[in-house]
């Protein structure tokens, strides 16, 4: 795949200054991020993403719809169904769970592979090794010679169709206005249902997504073993090649479709709004500004208008995920905050120790923080942070107890 | 190592979720100059706000432990009995580790610092400059301080059929108790593992 974060292309330099980044040149081509259909009007003013942990519609579809595709994001996988031959879990709710459907649980899953002096190796049968088999012959161990391997958490989904809704020139933009030093890097991955053009990532830990066909297409094959059309062969085992004795695809793409509709049309996490208006989280969120953690974890973002079209023509901004203001404490970029996992997937070797900036909306939600789910508290998950973020974490250290514990009230407002 | 080691050290590091910090640079690149006394003393007062001092022991390591390719220090220290509380702070810049014992969530059961503790500080380099950087904040404070502590690649001490896959960080292998082993970063925490 290729990296977009671009070297300092002289014609960027020119027009943007001698740290800029600069946008895939398809990026604004007729397909991309950014084209509105229709006759240009003026845009009203962006309103609020709704937020609750309520179970219920975000507008974009009817709750009946929600419900139906709830079901089916909480169905139990048999092997009627194609789950396997390797596989992680039975359903996607089993990962995405608390507090409601869509959210987090405390479920990980196991990536490994090994470095040879210079590059990330996947472990044989690609770096995910996968924790359940229907057959035990099957099942995936981390081999010898594989010594890269990490824990990596369950995401949360909910208001997942606000950040893909976010147009890919917002993440530009925001990686060029961070100090160069902190500067986020951005990938572009495919996008499957568009014939694989591709898009700047915003899911997963590594943004190995910018849709949420294309993740939920994923996941059913890696997370459940459960092939669809754009997913259309079974994982192997370790890289032999076993089988669950379902024909693929085993879905025909219903399914996906309903997954992504039903995260398309969930509510973003909200806060603990009695929480966060206590005298202490409110001076928390501003030390939270001040010393520049809202660098990296962006506080406020505004989706595309209403009627863009996304994903290289593969979706329409709907008027519920449209011009609305979230609050998801993440950029969506790559960062090498000196905890990087060694594992590449999308986005090339020099992804190698980056990771995602985890959005912190819902976050009090999660008992064990970062990647790999290995610090148990805030101020340890805080200064685990080091490489882009040692500015900013210095400046956590220097603060007065009195202030880092009003730091850690607006975090658990989050 | 032996298989059984072998064995152990894949069980142990997948246990504890050996992460996999794989420094950019070879760590030939790593500036390994010998830290002088006074250096060693800055840094610490720098990092620890004076609330220790080298002990009588004064081995220090300079290392990648946690294959950034920056230098690490590693010194033996000692708590001064009047900053306990200090060193204890829920909220010290620093954390308080024990490398052999279980990993704690809740105040009463994390590591604490006694004052008749000798403890390892360890102190992440940061860029160029490694510990000497006035920037390298990143410190722990580990509870048992092996005796003989050396330097070695992890390449050194895993088999070799292992050691080309291995990322390049370094460990300290030494003697804790009446066990041989080695101290290892795993990415979250330092974990003492037993050969």
């Amino acid at each position: 795949m290729r990296i977009v974060h671009v070297a300092f292309l002289a014609l960027a330099a020119a027009a943007f200054g001698p740290t800029a980044q600069t946008q895939s040149p398809a990026e604004g081509s007729a397909a991309a991020d950014g084209k509105s259909r229709g006759p240009v009007t003026q845009t009203p003013p962006p309103t609020e993403a709704p937020a609750a942990f309520d179970g219920q519609t975000n507008g974009l579809v009817t709750q009946a719809q929600y419900d139906d595709d709830r079901a089916t994001f909480q169905e139990q996988e048999g092997g009627a169904d194609g789950l396997g031959p390797v596989y992680n879990a039975q359903s996607c709710a089993e990962c995405h769970q608390s507090p409601v459907t869509g959210g987090i649980s405390q479920i990980t899953e196991l990536r490994a592979g090994h470095f040879d002096g210079t590059r990330f190796i996947d472990h044989p049968g690609g770096s995910l090794i996968n924790d359940r088999a229907v057959d035990g012959s099957y099942q995936e161990r981390v081999l010898n010679g594989n010594e890269v391997h990490t824990f990596r958490t369950s995401l949360n989904v909910l208001g997942d169709g606000y950040i893909e809704a976010i147009d890919s020139n917002a993440l530009v933009a925001i990686a060029n206005g961070q100090p160069l030093n902190m500067r986020g890097t951005f990938i572009e991955v495919p996008v499957n249902e568009a014939g694989n053009q591709t898009r700047i990532g915003r899911f997963g830990w590594k943004n190995q997504h910018a849709s949420l066909v294309s993740f939920a297409a994923d996941a059913y094959l890696n997370e459940m073993g459960i092939t669809s059309p754009l997913q259309p062969r079974d994982n192997t085992s370790n890289g032999r090649v076993v089988t669950d004795n379902v024909a693929d695809p085993e879905d025909d793409g219903a399914d996906i479709d309903a997954f992504a509709r039903f995260m398309r049309a969930t509510k973003a996490p909200p806060r603990d709004t009695a929480l966060a208006a206590t005298p202490d989280a409110v001076a928390g969120s501003q030390i939270f500004d001040t010393i520049g953690c809202a660098v990296c974890h962006v506080r406020n973002l505004t989706t595309s208008p209403a009627g863009t079209i996304i994903n290289r023509g593969a979706f329409t901004v709907p008027a519920a995920l449209g011009n609305k203001v979230i609050h998801p404490f993440s950029d969506f970029l790559l960062h090498d905050v000196g905890t990087g996992d060694g594992i590449v997937q999308n986005g090339g070797q020099a992804t190698r120790n980056k990771l995602r900036t985890p959005p912190l909306w819902g976050s009090r939600t999660r008992a064990r923080l970062m990647h790999d789910g290995e610090s148990l508290t805030r101020n340890e998950a805080i200064l685990r942070h080091a490489g882009q973020a040692t500015g900013v974490i210095n400046s956590y250290r220097a603060l007065s107890t009195t202030q880092k514990n009003q730091l850690m009230a607006f975090l658990n407002s989050l | 190592m032996s298989k059984t080691a072998h064995a152990l050290y894949a069980v142990a590091a997948l246990c504890t979720g050996l992460a996999a910090v794989s420094p950019p640079a070879a760590l030939g690149s790593v500036r390994a100059s010998s830290p002088r006394p006074a250096e060693v003393r800055d840094a610490l007062a720098r990092v620890f706000a004076g609330a220790v001092q080298l002990s009588g022991r004064a081995e220090v390591l300079v290392l990648d432990l946690n294959g950034d390719g920056s230098a690490d220090l590693v010194a033996v220290v000692t708590p001064l009995p009047s900053r306990l509380p200090e060193l204890n702070a829920d909220r010290a810049s620093w954390l308080v580790q024990d490398p052999c014992g279980p990993v704690a969530s809740s105040r009463e059961g994390r590591a604490r610092v006694q004052a008749s503790d000798t403890l390892l500080a360890v102190v992440h380099g940061h860029g160029a400059a490694g510990w000497k950087s006035r920037d390298a904040r990143q410190a722990y404070l580990l509870k048992d301080v092996p005796r003989g502590m050396t330097r070695r690649t992890l390449a050194e001490i895993i088999p070799k059929e292992r050691a080309a896959a291995s990322p390049p960080r370094e460990v300290i292998v030494g003697d804790l108790g009446s066990a041989q082993g080695f101290l290892y970063w795993s990415g979250a925490r330092y974990v003492w593992h037993v050969r």
